[in-house]
């Protein structure tokens, strides 16, 4: 097997795969119960200070703690569920490359974290009767879209470090909230302390959520460099994930390790 | 005296999705004696683990009444309860992150023993189940028979009277499971009743006193292991070793025989069914003539009569 | 008393021993600690930014006291554990029953409850510039206590939905903190919901509870405040009240369907 024809193929497969896995698994919902809750706490909390300009930082950041949840809830856990339920050891058998399954199951939960904005551009709109109009609507998909991959190859890294890590757990539990001030994805990172800046700008969440932020405004003139922001870490994320997986599974296969929970 | 356990008439239907019944106990009736070690044997899905369920007051029988050293189990639940000790086969039912003393001493907390008795029956229990040495350790590190011990310890704790065993042994390896058995028959000695479900025919055997085997919730046959083979009116039949089928052959055709077969398992292993003692006389005689000296009166083991009597179900259930 | 005690006791043990297959004391303490305190201070940081100063200390009063609702709520997870682990149907026929050990199996999270709220009811307020007026903000710790005992029955009752569903303790937890968080008064106050919720949020642990600590701190009067506590006592009565019923009939359904021991 080989090529690009044949690495989409087993993508392709994988995402079937998930899907599969998913649907029989209710805790999957988990950020589609969360999304409205969220963003009634934020917007409630805006409304009440009369804050109509930050009602589209309510409504974006479920989404986007949407997608964040499902890199590391669901995808962070593809593998290491893979490990526990020993079909590890036939999967590194197979000749396909691991990362590319995971990438494709991967992309598939993201899927559904992305459904969040959906649920929360909902839950403005019939609860608190505030519906979110897009001043740019194709820089506003773009940003969208890049989002997702960079989603995508994000959870590929934090798989990665959670297959190596035998705290995962604690990982899933604590890379939550830190992320979401340090990717100023409600509270702008302008507003965050001055030592703090350097670290959001290596976060993609910081520049998506300003992007998803100015699009709908209409303010967006610099988009193209936020889009390439956002798809450059992602790209990183996702190449230091695939490159730590194969040292993972290289070193497994040596030490012997594979089948261990 | 009452009997350790007696069921009469005892019925049980499963329920699924409103429409769908399973009877898994069909009108069972079963007496077991006080201090008797008493097999339970059937497939998979025959009602043994029901059956243990319903004395050990876990599930509520639909039909027919059940004793458990005279108190009824849906009645006299708490009675029950203080008199019966449940021991599950596998892998759960144990708590994996605490130590095998500290799943002991959570269990005598619920059973409202004190401290002191809790630990000291612990130790005792740990030492005799073999795992005085790893007492200590968590037990998401132990092997099957290990915890398969602790299993039995901690069905031991409150010192019941009765004990319910569900395939204790299966997936042990031949020692552990000698070991399993030699424990039980030490606990039997100390005056304990015990009924055991096991899909282990030579451990039925070796330790039962009587054994009931049962299928889609009947009962099929009970009694005394090794003469298991009377009760479905078995005839007489004779064992013998030889390279020839031409011998056996020649058997076939003595008067008195009804059959000769070919057994499984030893090559040249060959069974002859008479009509009567007679018949097994003269056959006994025709191959000593013959010099055939493996030649021996056969009695069929428990695991042909299962067989004959559930019949070869293969991987069917 | 004493077979009662013992049971908490070696519930207790229990429910650390399975902790420390999770957490360290480090892995604790600088991942889950770090985590409630930054989700606190995440919607304190909000509440800086679409207010002021007030705004942001309401907030952040509401999300620390509401930490020991989450930490309490997890039993929801320890208690579907048991029907994982196939002990249900051995807890049913000891002579203690169920009950004891479907109330004692997740009271860790209230001691890990306590240990983080009242970290985050010293550390964040300072930290985010909002300090609490000490002395007086010390008579909220013994409410803290009460809201911890409340949330608890709150999450025993809920459990037993997860028990009977399987497979959604993750969604039961997540919706059982969640509709507390959302509208329980932590970010913006009770009554700017609509009538209806009004009424519903008023069953909800931590409710009355916080709006005691609030009164505390702003010096309402004793009367005011002991008021809201009865009524906070009240509710969590209640919740026990449905944690017990609702175990009561899973044990007595469950033996009468066999699903006891089903994982």
């Amino acid at each position: 097997m080989s090529g690009p024809h044949a690495a989409l193929r087993v993508v392709w497969r994988a995402v079937l795969l998930q899907i599969a896995l998913s649907r029989r698994r209710p805790e999957h919902a988990l950020i589609l119960l969360i999304a409205p809750m969220q963003t009634t706490t934020m917007l409630a909390l805006a409304l009440t200070e009369d804050r109509e300009d930050v009602v589209a930082n309510a409504v974006l950041a479920p989404g986007l703690i949407g997608l964040w949840v499902a890199a590391l809830d669901y995808a962070g856990r593809v593998v290491t569920e893979d490990r526990w339920a020993g079909r590890f050891s036939p999967m590194i058998a197979t000749p396909v490359p691991l990362g590319l399954v995971v990438a494709g199951r991967v992309a598939t939960v993201v899927l559904v974290g992305a459904a969040a904005f959906a649920e929360s551009w909902l839950a403005a709109a019939l609860a608190f009767g505030r519906v979110l109009t897009v001043a740019d609507p194709v820089p506003f998909a773009l940003a969208i879209t890049a989002t997702c991959l960079a989603t995508v190859g994000t959870a590929t890294l934090i798989s990665a470090v959670f297959v190596m890590s035998r705290a995962h757990e604690v990982l899933q539990n604590s890379l939550g909230y830190p992320f979401y001030i340090l990717g100023g994805i409600l509270v702008p990172v302008a507003a965050l302390p001055g030592w703090l800046h350097p670290f959001s700008r290596v976060v993609f969440l910081s520049w998506s959520a300003e992007l998803l932020r100015d699009t709908v405004r209409g303010d967006a003139s610099d988009w193209p460099r936020s889009v390439a922001a956002v798809l450059g870490l992602g790209a990183a994320a996702m190449a230091a994930g695939l490159w730590l997986t194969r040292r993972y599974v290289d070193r497994a296969r040596r030490e012997g390790t594979v089948g261990h929970a | 005296m009452e009997a350790a356990v007696h069921t009469c008439r005892l019925r049980r239907v499963y329920a699924y999705r409103r429409r769908d019944t399973v009877v898994a106990l069909d009108d069972l009736s079963l007496t077991v004696d006080r201090n008797e070690i008493h097999g339970l044997l059937g497939p998979n899905g025959a009602g043994k683990t029901t059956l243990i369920k319903i004395l050990s007051t876990v599930l509520l029988p639909s039909g027919g009444t059940a004793r458990v050293l005279g108190h009824d189990v849906v009645a006299e639940t708490r009675d029950v309860r203080s008199l019966v000790g449940l021991v599950l086969g596998g892998d759960r039912g144990l708590y994996d992150r605490l130590t095998a003393r500290r799943n002991l001493l959570f269990w005598g907390a619920l059973y409202k023993l004190d401290a002191r008795t809790t630990r000291a029956r612990a130790g005792a229990l740990l030492e005799r189940v073999g795992l005085g040495e790893r007492a200590d350790d968590p037990v998401e590190g132990y092997s099957r028979g290990m915890r398969q011990r602790l299993h039995l310890a901690r069905g031991l704790l409150h010192e019941p009277r009765v004990l319910f065993l569900d395939e204790p042994t299966s997936g042990l390896d031949p020692a552990a499971a000698a070991a399993f058995r030699r424990l039980v028959l030490d606990l039997r000695a100390e005056g304990r009743t015990f009924l055991l479900a096991t899909h282990d025919m030579d451990e039925a055997t070796a330790l039962c006193d009587r054994v009931t085997l049962i299928d889609r919730g009947r009962m099929l046959l009970s009694g005394e292991p090794a003469r298991a083979g009377r009760f479905l009116g078995d005839r007489e039949c004779v064992d013998y070793t030889d390279p020839d089928p031409a011998l056996a052959d020649a058997a076939a055709a003595l008067p008195g025989v009804v059959d000769v077969e070919r057994r499984d398992g030893a090559p040249g292993a060959w069974r002859v069914h008479t009509a009567d003692r007679d018949g097994t006389r003269r056959v006994l005689a025709w191959l000593l003539d013959r010099d055939v000296l493996t030649a021996r009166r056969g009695e069929p083991t428990l695991e042909e009569v299962y067989l004959r009597a559930v019949g070869d179900r293969g991987m069917t259930v | 008393m004493r077979p009662v005690f013992r049971i908490v006791r070696e519930s207790l043990i229990l429910g650390f021993a399975e902790m420390s297959a999770v957490y360290t004391w480090r892995t604790w303490t600088f991942g889950w600690l770090v985590r409630l305190l930054c989700q606190a201070a995440f919607y304190a940081l909000l509440g800086r930014y679409v207010g002021d100063e007030t705004t942001m200390r309401y907030v952040l009063v509401g999300n620390i006291v509401v930490l020991a609702c989450l930490e309490s709520t997890i039993v929801v997870i320890s208690l579907a554990g048991e029907r994982a682990m196939g002990t249900l149907p051995l807890l049913a026929i000891t002579p203690s029953g169920h009950l004891p050990v479907y109330l004692g199996r997740g009271l860790q999270w209230t001691v890990t409850g306590l240990a983080s709220s009242l970290t985050a009811w010293l550390v964040l307020p300072p930290l985010l510039g909002v300090p609490l007026p000490w002395p007086r903000a010390a008579y909220a710790i013994p409410v803290i206590v009460l809201i911890l005992a409340s949330s608890y029955g709150y999450g025993c009752a809920l459990a037993g939905v997860a028990l009977r569903l399987r497979g959604v303790e993750w969604l039961v937890l997540n919706f059982a903190y969640g509709v507390v968080m959302t509208f329980g008064g932590v970010n913006v106050p009770v009554d700017t919901w609509p009538g209806p919720l009004r009424v519903a949020v008023e069953v909800l642990p931590v409710v009355h509870g916080l709006q005691a600590i609030r009164g505390v701190l702003d010096g309402a009067s004793t009367g005011h405040v002991m008021g809201l506590i009865c009524a906070e006592a009240l509710v969590g009565a209640g919740w026990y009240a449905v944690a017990a019923l609702s175990t009561e009939r899973l044990v007595s359904v469950g033996r009468r369907d066999g699903g006891l021991d089903h994982a």
